[in-house]
């Protein structure tokens, strides 16, 4: 009886915010949603009012003009392989320069890194005056040389990392040594097997911010065949006659495959965004 | 320690063991120096001398065309009679103080309603982060659409509702809350799930005394809830602070269209600090002119790194 009532008690509550909760779902969704639809849409269905809600037909059309005529196939590849490298580069710097600062002693390392943290301040988007007249003296202008390199050391990722080696026990080195391991069979097999959690933090960071990313690469591209997609899209803005169906098109193949990603490994990939939330 | 020393000094076969020691300590210190040399030097090549370099031009003319002049501090004193570097030093502020304070109390109710025992909690978590791993670029132009006073779904749903119609994207009054908008709906989710990890630790006897003292769900939200979550929320606070500040993105995607009318109502009301470095240097070729704006921006956010880091160890997040 009494089980009863505190159900019914409860339920107006719950309720009420099942409704804020999935409001707020709505708005979160709707933009990615509308653009799914969009894609599918004809031009006269795009710019009919009153508004049509569903597409008529649910053909490729759009992503078959978008991918090839419009290029965006040759975006998606560029951003892929320039994601990928930058993530790896600096994934393999951050790490080696982390469990330098981290595991080694010797001279000068403490005030070595004080520097770093000291240059942790810095926001990139300050830097891009001079990395832009540096790239243009080093030739890399207009390369992917220009998007990776710069970007091959991360000090927020070194030092990310670095906290998280110092959490690991002294004796697993000890041991390894004994054995008679050198500094780099260390690193490699016995530390960084630990580090899995960490470093997938950063490499979760790292991939959403270069997929992402559109200042840069707008300043060191020209060429239409390096372009990324994120350059893609905003020259189709700049174009002003790309018709809408088109951009929605090229909306849902530059940000669903991230969304995809997060969706289906969503409980580790967004609990590592957290433990690398302390980016400034 | 000392008396190792004493002992090494009084014992050949010690004095031994200590060279030995010694030859691996430097093995050591050259591992070290190897492990750290490539990432310290990309950070004096790709930080430290851009920053210094930084400094250096912004007390020059340098156009990159002309061989640059020292002007001493002029850049600064025109950087502060610039009435345009003024209204994108207010807009920086407007939308870091638009969207810092309301996203993250929007932030806090929503991870509150999602820390009860609700059933689908991780359905809307990731429902809710999916906007912040998406491409500003693109959603920039969907929500442009969806905003549109002709063609958008807003407005139609307003014109259903019988209200008018509303000229969110062309109105330079409604753009800057309309770019707050977008870059709330960004951020909730990053925010939710710090707020969400904080508000696991807060014990459940807490709010069990609050219910035996009476008080409802909403002043338990404002004396237990937001006290003891207060040093993530001031975290979040500063982190929407620094990433408002560097925005670029959302402004190139709404004034970029309008580049020949950069000057316009539309582009003024929503030009920010890095979109206007990016113009001084990028369109207008002033180079020094646009590392003075670059140096000033970075002395703001300077002081706010400084805030966070002086708060860190009171963020509780970090098990």
């Amino acid at each position: 009886m009494t089980e009863k009532l505190k159900r019914r008690r409860i339920r107006p509550r719950s309720v009420l915010i099942h409704a804020v909760l999935l409001l707020g779902t709505v708005t979160m969704l709707l933009p990615f949603l509308w653009m799914l639809l969009a894609s599918f849409k004809t031009y006269q269905e795009v710019m009919h009012i009153p508004i049509i809600w569903l597409p008529s037909s649910w053909n490729l059309d759009n992503y078959v003009e978008v991918l090839g005529n419009m290029h965006f196939g040759r975006y998606f590849f560029n951003t892929l392989v320039v994601t990928f490298l930058t993530t790896a580069i600096q994934l393999t710097f951050c790490a080696l320069t982390a469990y330098g600062f981290s595991r080694l002693r010797f001279p000068g390392r403490d005030a070595i890194f004080f520097g770093f943290i000291c240059l942790l301040m810095v926001p990139t988007q300050m830097l891009i005056v001079p990395r832009y007249i540096m790239m243009v003296k080093f030739h890399w202008l207009d390369s992917y040389a220009a998007l990776i390199i710069p970007h091959f050391i991360s000090i927020y990722g070194t030092f990310l990392l670095r906290q998280y080696f110092m959490a690991l026990p002294r004796d697993l080195e000890d041991a390894a040594k004994i054995d008679g391991c050198g500094y780099i069979q260390i690193f490699l097999q016995v530390l960084m097997p630990l580090m899995t959690n960490a470093c997938l933090a950063l490499v979760v960071y790292t991939v959403v911010f270069n997929w992402n990313d559109l200042l840069w690469p707008l300043l060191v591209l020209n060429s239409e065949k390096l372009r990324t997609l994120a350059i893609g899209i905003a020259s189709m803005r700049d174009e002003h006659t790309v018709a809408r169906h088109l951009m929605m098109t090229a909306g849902v193949i530059s940000t669903f495959p991230l969304i995809l990603v997060f969706a289906f490994g969503q409980k580790k990939l967004i609990e590592s965004m957290a433990l690398s939330g302390i980016k400034g | 320690m000392k008396e190792t020393t004493e002992a090494i000094l009084a014992e050949p076969a010690h004095k031994r063991r200590r060279r030995k020691l010694n030859a691996m300590g430097r093995r050591e210190a050259m591992w070290g120096y190897l492990f750290i040399a490539p990432g310290t030097l990309g950070v004096i090549v790709f930080t430290l001398i851009p920053l210094l370099f930084s400094f250096v031009m912004s007390m020059t003319d340098w156009s990159m065309l002309n061989t640059p002049h020292f002007l001493g501090l002029a850049n600064y004193r025109e950087l502060f009679q610039d009435k345009t570097v003024r209204r994108e030093f207010q807009n920086t502020f407007l939308y870091a103080f638009g969207t810092a304070p309301i996203g993250v109390f929007i932030s806090l109710v929503l991870a509150t309603l999602m820390s009860t025992k609700i059933r689908g909690r991780s359905f809307y978590r990731v429902a809710y982060f999916l906007p912040y791993v998406s491409m500003p670029a693109a959603i920039t132009i969907v929500w442009q659409w969806m905003l549109n006073s002709d063609t958008g779904i807003v407005n139609a749903a307003l014109g259903a509702l019988g209200f008018n119609k509303v000229a969110f994207m062309s109105d330079p009054k409604l753009i800057m809350p309309v770019m707050i908008f977008i870059s709330i709906w960004q951020m909730i989710g990053y925010n939710m799930v710090i707020l969400l990890a904080g508000l696991q630790n807060i014990p459940q006897t807490y709010f069990d005394a609050a219910k035996v003292d009476g008080a409802g769900g909403v002043k338990q939200f404002f004396t237990i809830t937001i006290p003891i979550v207060s040093p993530t929320i001031f975290f979040l606070m500063i982190i929407s602070f620094i990433n408002s500040f560097k925005a670029f993105d959302i402004v190139y995607m709404i004034v970029g269209a309008h580049a020949i009318t950069s000057g316009g109502p539309l582009a003024n009301a929503s030009r920010t600090a890095v979109y206007g470095i990016y113009e001084k240097s990028f369109i207008e070729l002033r180079m020094g002119y646009a590392a003075a704006e670059a140096v000033i921006l970075f002395l703001i956010i300077l002081v706010l790194t400084f805030v966070q880091f002086k708060l860190q160890n009171r963020w509780v997040h970090y098990d």
